[in-house]
């Protein structure tokens, strides 16, 4: 993979850099002024990478930084295999497929922990959504359980009630039954009908009122049932919220203890790491170890109680949808089988993370070059070892591992060094151009050497001692001016880091060559330019010197948003948006450039267009006359398609509006790509609309049908088959003299636009509508004239 | 040789004489064999019927081989009809016929052509340059008097463009004339213009005839007199509701009635084709 833009967020003065497009071609220069934050910007990165901030980092008003970085996949970066497509949803499976880059973002959440995770934005739409998912339902979950509670306190009065109801009813029909007895003890001993008739009527009566009461019996026993099986439904409910919310409450214990073991841990590995004597690292060590098994297993309660939490939301969801307990926890154990299997948002960005090319900051005093080393702490990665890190490079560049130095005879070791030495020395003079004197090349050798009785405790071990050697002298690294020591570090830094080749790399550069002389800072640029391919670097500047002129599309430009306040927050401007930075920012391309050239007024601030050559300049020109182009328009001839480049990069780099009108032609086609992917960057609208290749038009010339190329252009009489292009090319024609016999006639004739024929008015006419859109010009009359 | 003069060799040298005459068989079997590579080069039947269903070519070359052509091809939506008449008529029309005919391919087939006038301008250009014509005044002016029409059978638009040669068309019994511009496709007195093209909307039933001018300047009838446009475009009408084969028999019928005993001048080149709207699905 290889970064192709980062964004920046709460870091230090950068607020929010927005996306920053780095320059494809592996060079990204960061220029700007004293404390306006490139720095800011290394570090980032490399926070980035690492996952670790300094508290000088955060803001004041508390916001963690926020670093997302945008990775291109290169052949051989399968996606699908980085990720393992069975961890994501099939909803994701075909956007991620078709993916070319990709972003990940570090968040922090406070000053010492912070995550990686993916930061496409459909993962991001899928499991956003699916946590306003569970946060929807938690909340129902909440407003469910009080609403519980109360229809529960409701139902349980109410069947206080009913049960009270259905006592009456019983104490009713008692009564009756009662009554009844005693109307038919009367009936019984009655003798005289009078009497007899009027206890059978009351008999009656009784019966009636007997079979009311009992219908209100019956009718209130099935309330009270019913009333019982809503309780126990409520209750149902009612207890799978509590025990929802009670793993919920257990879940915030276990998490809270977690970040605190993670604190303990993180305040253990500090101190670990300023420990001075071994018996403290020990102790220290192992106090770390036990919080981190500690840690272990609340991360892993953590884990379950999350399962557990997550089945019962969405069981209960499903109860209180009015599913019957069992269905709505098998369905809640089914869906939780399936989202199980989903890798989160952080596990997919550990993965991909795993991928991404390594950034290394380049040092220059850890890198330094040593006079000497111990041959046990290099093969011993003594990393404390002084100057262990820029002997490892040395050995890395000579192509040396612990085998070389296990050869037994002497002499053919010291052969294979002193050949090595001239190898390294030839590579390394390539780049490090300056003399010593006038022709007196410095030389770099390395030699194996023992120490002898003069130093007891190391007597006997061999030991690497570098030299840097002119004629006249053989000189320790540190004998040495700090330019070439440095320029040596740096040079053995970038060769080993190109040379291990196992992972892409980024090399962080913060002001290189500050020490050197004004060629040997050309020569820093040099080995950029060398080792492209094998690595990205991103490096600040002020010097004029590490800028190529011709390759402004790799300048990004630092800047206070506030001009002369150095507490407004920090903006980046990559090479697209260059022309917004300010003059400060820019000038170091200013001191290239020399002069302003707007300012000269030899070129326009706005609708210039770059065309190939003179010879299409004089068409257009001539045309646009006939043609009585309404609009503003200054043609720009560059001396050829392959200059097109530079002439872009200098109004470019002068913040000069203009566009690029090619012809349909491999070279043209060529610059525009190259132009395209870089000082353009990216495919979007409004590029595409400031470059423009006419299609099917191999040259100027070829906009004339064949009658008016033969009647204007070539003034013969003659059958011409091929395009007019061709015909100039194979009759070994020149284009300049057509060009000028042309504009001759057209000016001795006084030729109008119609006096062309269909097919030249046409093909004009399309090409002036498309500079119309290309400048967005306001029409002026006749302004050409 | 001294016998040798207009009359051919005396039959009194029989060597000459029998040179003669195997001259003449081989120049005659050489022709033949010209006149079948000539025939390969026309469209086939097939193809014309596979893109035109109803139409009719009445060709009657003056000799073994011609210097009339007839093309027609498809590609896409479009049928590109061409009927030319090269400089002479004979073994020099027939080289013309070849050149023209391999022009319009290749100029068909690469496709880079605005409508029928740029297809004539392209000729122009390849005739031009296979002859060497520059305009001096000493070099051969032959060229083709060609007529081209792309039909678009989804828009049903026909655009014509001239050397020449007219088209005509026969809509409800009333005859339309698009006339050629007046200049050849090939070295012409005056500096190249570019030929006029003429778009035409089509309509169901619509006859196209593009012809050559063999028949109209026959000689013929009771007075010896050409045949002119005039009773040409009159046949043409009189014609023009019946088929296919009858149409070609009536001006087959008439052209022999005109010609009678007099000698054909000419190629003669007569097409026609009724022009139906697509169905839907062909489309």
């Amino acid at each position: 993979m290889k970064i192709t833009a980062f964004h920046i967020m709460n870091y230090r003065s950068i607020v929010n850099s927005g996306i920053c497009y780095l320059s494809p071609d592996n060079i990204t220069s960061l220029i700007g002024q004293n404390e306006s934050g490139k720095t800011s910007v290394l570090e980032a990165l490399r926070s980035f990478y690492e996952g670790q901030i300094t508290d000088d980092v955060l803001r004041s008003d508390q916001s963690f930084p926020e670093i997302t970085c945008t990775f291109l996949l290169e052949e051989g970066d399968r996606l699908d295999e980085i990720v393992d497509f069975r961890l994501l949803p099939a909803d994701l499976h075909e956007a991620m497929g078709s993916k070319h880059e990709i972003s990940l973002k570090r968040k922090w959440t406070n000053a010492r922990s912070n995550a990686i995770l993916i930061a496409e934005p459909e993962v991001l739409a899928f499991y956003g959504s699916l946590e306003n998912k569970r946060q929807e339902m938690d909340l129902r979950i909440a407003r469910s359980f009080q609403e519980l509670v109360q229809q529960t306190e409701h139902s349980a009065r109410e069947l206080q009630a009913s049960e009270k109801a259905v006592q009456d009813a019983r104490h009713t029909l008692n009564s009756l039954h009662a009554r009844l007895e005693d109307t038919m003890r009367v009936l019984n001993k009655s003798k005289k009908p009078d009497e007899r008739i009027a206890a059978e009527q009351e008999n009656e009566t009784i019966r009636q009122h007997m079979a009311d009461a009992e219908s209100d019996l019956k009718n209130r026993l099935g309330q009270v049932e019913m009333e019982k099986a809503a309780i126990q439904s409520l209750a149902e409910k009612l207890n799978a919220c509590k025990q929802f919310n009670e793993i919920a409450a257990q879940l915030n214990a276990v998490a809270e203890e977690a970040k605190v073991k993670s604190g303990l841990i993180l305040d253990a590995e500090h101190q670990y790491e300023l420990c001075s004597s071994d018996r403290e690292s020990r102790l220290i060590g192992r106090r770390l170890e036990q919080l981190r098994i500690s840690r272990q297993q609340v991360v892993n309660t953590l884990k379950d109680l999350n399962e557990n939490l997550s089945i019962k939301r969405k069981a209960l969801d499903r109860l209180l949808d009015g599913k019957n307990i069992k269905d709505a926890e098998s369905e809640a154990d089914r869906e939780h089988e399936i989202e199980k299997n989903y890798a989160t948002i952080e596990e997919l960005g550990l993965r991909l993370f795993k991928h991404v090319p390594m950034f290394e900051f380049f040092e220059d005093f850890s890198s330094l070059l040593p006079n000497k080393i111990d041959l046990e702490d290099l093969l011993n990665e003594n990393t404390r070892a002084e100057g262990y890190k820029a002997a490892r490079n040395f050995l890395c560049v000579a192509g040396l591992n612990a085998d070389f130095f296990r050869e037994k005879n002497h002499r053919i070791l010291k052969q294979k060094i002193e050949n090595l030495n001239s190898e390294i020395t030839i590579d390394f003079q390539d780049y490090w151009r300056q003399n010593v004197g006038k022709n007196d090349k410095i030389r770099i050798n390395f030699e194996l050497e023992h120490y002898d009785y003069t130093q007891p405790e190391k007597s006997g071990k061999p030991y690497l001692e570098f030299w840097i050697k002119d004629k006249q002298e053989r000189l320790y690294p540190k004998q040495r001016s700090r330019g070439v020591r440095w320029f040596l570090s740096f040079y053995l830094e970038l060769k080993a880091t190109a040379k291990e080749n196992t992972r892409n790399r980024v090399m962080l550069i913060d002001e290189p060559g500050l020490s050197l002389h004004a060629r040997a800072q050309e020569d820093v640029l040099k080995v950029f330019e060398d080792l492209k391919d094998n690595l990205q670097i991103i490096y600040c500047t002020h010097s004029p010197n590490l800028i190529d002129i011709q390759k402004l599309y790799r300048i990004m430009a630092v800047q206070r948003a506030k001009d002369a306040d150095e507490k407004s927050e920090t903006i980046v401007l990559d090479a697209r948006s260059l022309h917004e930075a300010s003059a400060d920012t820019l000038s170091p391309i200013y001191s290239l450039m020399g002069t302003r050239l707007n300012d000269r007024q030899f070129i326009f601030p706005k609708n210039n267009l770059i065309v190939e050559d003179t010879i299409t300049y004089y068409y257009l020109d001539a045309m646009s006359r006939l043609y009585g182009y309404e609009g503003l328009v200054h043609f720009i001839p560059a001396s050829g398609p392959e200059n097109i480049p530079m002439m872009a990069n200098i109004l470019f780099g002068w913040k000069i509006d203009f566009g690029l009108l090619t012809m349909d032609n491999p070279v043209c086609n060529h610059v525009v790509e190259f132009l395209q992917a870089t000082t353009f960057f990216r495919n979007d609208e409004a590029v595409n609309r400031k470059i423009q290749s006419l299609q099917g038009f191999t040259g100027i010339e070829d906009l004339f049908s064949t009658i008016d190329f033969k009647r204007f252009i070539l003034q013969q009489r003659i059958g011409i088959t091929v395009k007019n292009t061709e015909f100039i090319e194979s009759n070994n024609l020149s284009r300049l003299i057509l060009a000028t016999d042309f504009c001759t006639k057209l000016q001795k004739e006084g030729t109008h636009f119609n006096d062309f024929d269909e097919e030249s008015r046409r093909n004009f006419e399309k090409l002036f509508q498309i500079i119309q859109n290309m400048l967005e010009q306001v029409p002026v009359q006749h302004s050409i004239n | 040789m001294k016998n040798e003069g207009a009359q051919g060799p005396v039959q009194e040298d029989p060597k000459h004489y029998y040179d003669y005459l195997r001259q003449q068989r081989e120049i005659a079997e050489s022709l033949k064999y010209a006149s079948y590579i000539q025939q390969a080069l026309y469209p086939t039947e097939s193809l014309i019927a596979r893109l035109i269903p109803e139409y009719f070519i009445f060709f009657r070359p003056r000799e073994m081989v011609s210097g009339d052509f007839y093309y027609v091809s498809g590609h896409g939506d479009n049928i590109f009809i061409a009927v030319g008449d090269c400089t002479g008529h004979g073994v020099p029309g027939a080289f013309m016929s070849l050149l023209g005919i391999t022009f319009l391919n290749e100029i068909i087939s690469r496709g880079n052509f605005y409508g029928a006038a740029s297809v004539l301008n392209n000729m122009r250009e390849h005739v031009m340059k296979a002859l060497s014509q520059t305009g001096e005044e000493s070099e051969q002016k032959d060229g083709i008097d060609l007529a081209v029409c792309i039909l678009d059978i989804r828009k049903n638009k026909l655009d014509f463009a001239g050397a020449f040669n007219p088209l005509y068309m026969i809509r409800n019994n009333r005859l339309i004339e698009v006339e050629g511009d007046k200049m050849p496709v090939g070295i012409g007195a005056e500096e190249e213009k570019p030929f006029t093209g003429h778009s035409l909307d089509l309509e169901d039933n619509d006859m196209l005839y593009l012809f050559t001018d063999g028949f109209v300047d026959q000689f013929g009838g009771s007075n010896g007199k050409k045949y002119k446009y005039k009773s040409f475009r009159e046949l043409l009408i009189s014609v023009s509701e019946l088929p296919m084969q009858e149409q070609k028999n009536r001006i087959q019928g008439t052209f022999e009635a005109w010609k009678g005993n007099q000698r054909q001048l000419d190629d003669v080149l007569v097409c026609g084709f009724r022009y139906r709207f697509a169905k839907p699905a062909m489309i």
